[in-house]
């Protein structure tokens, strides 16, 4: 297990230069720079334009300032943010929890509603249950974010005034920031009513992020289902007398799982594109939004630094995933 | 009293106007501590007929019969909790390919234990106990170490014995073996076979042996149903069946048995195929394949009829050379015949 784990470490530096690269040229292909966009619209000076490039060291060819990023990155050091001075990684971390804690709960949602739903549409194949399950989760998975996002606020928010429109919590409360998440913050914290309204705060974000998600691993439990139930352990364990109960939700959801699992690793990556779109539209200060504003103001170091962050969370959930996938799936472990 | 009784079983698939009839109107008994072969082509519903009788043909497979008893108890009275309360303590079933029948999640310990505490109740410590004793008996070597595997680190032969372990945990009166052990290598299939009767000889269970091994069953079974197309074409006795095959496709298929063509160049075969869910033939369904079919024979579907010490579905059973009673008449007749 050490050795495998160790095997798959060893892939991630190239990986990380790739992304280096890319997001290098990428963002140095947009029209501007920082300075012109600190400006503002009056412009500013030639002189002054060209000291401030130079104190940021933008004036130099781009390989050398890659080479010069790349070097610093290896020892740990992001750089500072142009526009707030303020280390990126920290700055990151400041913003993590919330995009975590958003993250978590969309799809702890999805696996939740994703996976029972996927369960039943299998057991009842080619019923309207069926039909309907699928077909909802077809809907659901063909949705672009922002507009399923800004349904929810127009009908909860607006029309019926159930939830909030924006942020993590009302305004009134202030917990002590002790694990950066603010359902357990607010917990901690012992104020009346905290909890209640960081609840109410989540949980459309949540569901407009989590839809895409559980529409994906409804379609999957479905399919992986079907295709396990037809398999000769499911009829043998039947005819040993099992009730149906255990033999579906013992024998034949483990070995359906394993799939599944992978599809889940797969969609933190999705969950992070998402995030940037939900965390924008519901003003949630997690790093999606930090990343958009950072894109506005050309703010070289965060936008590298932000993205370099964020590849390096998904290929660990990754990496975790496939751990897990052997826990679930007894072949995996036993042959390297 | 017999251990199993069946009266005019049959399985029916597909839509109710236009079925596809798996099982045809079956009349079967099993008697205690008997050893019943079944034989036939593939598609001729023998393990059809086993899944129907273990009640687990699902829809829109349909089954009738009007007499299902096992043991004197009425399995079509039963309901759906008490049928599967049967299965795997009264009734146990082995199937074809062991490397499927393992679930790959669990451990070889989890599936006996499993069993047991469906069935039976107990302490987690003494069914461990029980687990390791059932792996002993079925002669698993180095069985403690064997509990802890997974069905991935098992060979075909010792997933087989693992299944027949699963299938004697609770001591049934029937076994039921698809094609016990059609999956395996010879060698093994010998040691398993080997096994198999052991247990049933100290046991005195049942034994209904589904193959298409013609000498599995001789050297095996007292009786043998011999199916064709869903339907029964004869029941004899070991070794009468063998000796003097009264159904002209029993004949055939004995005579497509590799020793029985030992110095020809080309093993006789019957010619055609079992006929498909559409297109079954008005009268016998062999006619269409039999060397002695006549005008009647493709008319009008024989009945199974009772001849000494056995049963025969067939208008003109062979007689003791093998050949029909209306000998002169078929040889100017039969025109499709088993090729050779």
């Amino acid at each position: 297990m050490i050795s495998y784990i160790l095997r798959r470490l060893s892939v991630v530096i190239p990986t990380f230069l790739g992304i280096t690269v890319l997001v290098f040229s990428l963002i140095h292909m947009i029209p501007g720079d920082p300075v012109e966009a600190m400006s503002g619209e009056r412009g500013m000076e030639p002189e002054r334009y060209a000291r401030l490039m130079a104190q940021y060291g933008l004036d130099r060819p781009l390989p050398l300032q890659y080479a010069d990023y790349i070097s610093r990155a290896a020892r740990g050091d992001l750089g500072r943010s142009i526009v707030t001075q303020e280390p990126v990684l920290r700055e990151f971390l400041d913003r993590f929890p919330a995009t975590v804690e958003l993250s978590l709960c969309a799809i702890a949602f999805a696996i939740c509603l994703g996976i029972p739903a996927g369960m039943i549409a299998a057991l009842k194949r080619n019923t309207p249950v069926d039909y309907g399950v699928m077909g909802v989760s077809l809907a659901g998975y063909s949705m672009p974010i922002f507009w399923w996002a800004l349904l929810l606020i127009l009908f909860f928010s607006v029309s019926l005034g159930w939830t909030p429109v924006s942020g993590r919590i009302d305004i009134e409360f202030d917990p002590a920031r002790v694990t950066g998440l603010m359902l357990v913050d607010t917990l901690l914290s012992g104020e009346e009513g905290a909890f209640l309204s960081a609840v109410s705060h989540l949980i459309l974000p949540m569901v407009a992020l989590g839809t895409i998600p559980l529409a994906t691993l409804a379609r999957m439990t479905r399919s992986s289902m079907l295709e396990v139930l037809g398999e000769d352990y499911v009829r043998a364990a039947r005819a040993r007398g099992l009730s149906p109960l255990r033999v579906v939700a013992k024998h034949a959801l483990r070995n359906a799982l394993i799939p599944v699992v992978t599809v889940v690793g797969l969609q933190v990556g999705t969950l992070l594109a998402g995030a940037i779109l939900t965390e924008t539209i519901f003003s949630w200060p997690g790093i999606g939004k930090w990343m958009v504003e950072a894109i506005h103001r050309r703010d070289y170091p965060v936008v590298q630094g932000g993205i370099l962050l964020s590849a390096t969370l998904v290929i660990f959930v990754n990496l975790i995933v496939d751990v897990l996938y052997g826990v679930i799936n007894p072949r995996i472990r036993h042959t390297r | 009293m017999a251990l199993l009784e069946i009266k005019n079983l049959s399985v029916h698939f597909g839509s109710l106007e236009r079925p596809v009839i798996a099982v045809d109107r079956l009349d079967l008994t099993l008697e205690a501590g008997e050893v019943l072969g079944i034989v036939g082509e593939s598609g001729s519903g023998k393990s059809v007929t086993s899944l129907a009788l273990m009640g687990l043909v699902d829809p829109p497979g349909r089954v009738s019969a009007d007499i299902l008893k096992f043991d004197g108890r009425d399995l079509l009275a039963l309901s759906l909790r008490e049928r599967r309360a049967m299965l795997g303590r009264d009734i146990a079933m082995i199937f074809q390919d062991p490397g499927t029948t393992l679930n790959p999640c669990f451990t070889v310990e989890d599936h006996l234990v499993e069993t047991l505490s469906v069935h039976e109740h107990g302490s987690r410590k003494a069914m461990r106990a029980r687990a390791l004793e059932l792996l002993q008996q079925v002669e698993i070597p180095d069985a403690p170490r064997r509990l802890a595997a997974y069905p991935h680190q098992l060979s075909g032969g010792m997933s087989q014995r693992v299944m027949i372990a699963l299938a004697i945990a609770c001591n049934p009166r029937l076994l039921i073996a698809d094609e016990p052990t059609t999956a395996l290598d010879v060698t093994v299939q010998a040691q398993v076979l080997d096994l198999l009767l052991r247990l049933h000889r100290e046991r005195g269970m049942g034994l209904m042996l589904i193959t298409h091994d013609l000498g599995v069953v001789a050297e095996t079974a007292h009786r043998v149903v011999v199916m064709y197309a869903g339907q029964v074409m004869e029941i004899g006795k070991v070794p009468d069946i063998f000796v003097r095959p009264r159904h002209p496709y029993t004949t055939a298929l004995m005579s497509a048995l590799p020793e029985n063509n030992i110095g020809r160049k080309r093993i006789q075969t019957i010619a055609g195929v079992v006929p498909g869910a559409y297109d079954r033939p008005r009268g016998c369904l062999l006619a269409p394949r039999c060397q002695y079919a006549q005008e009647r024979c493709r008319t009008e579907c024989p009945d199974l009829e009772r001849t000494e010490g056995g049963e025969v579905r067939c208008f003109f059973p062979l007689d003791a050379a093998r050949k029909p009673d209306h000998q002169a008449e078929c040889e100017t007749l039969g025109s499709q015949g088993f090729s050779s």
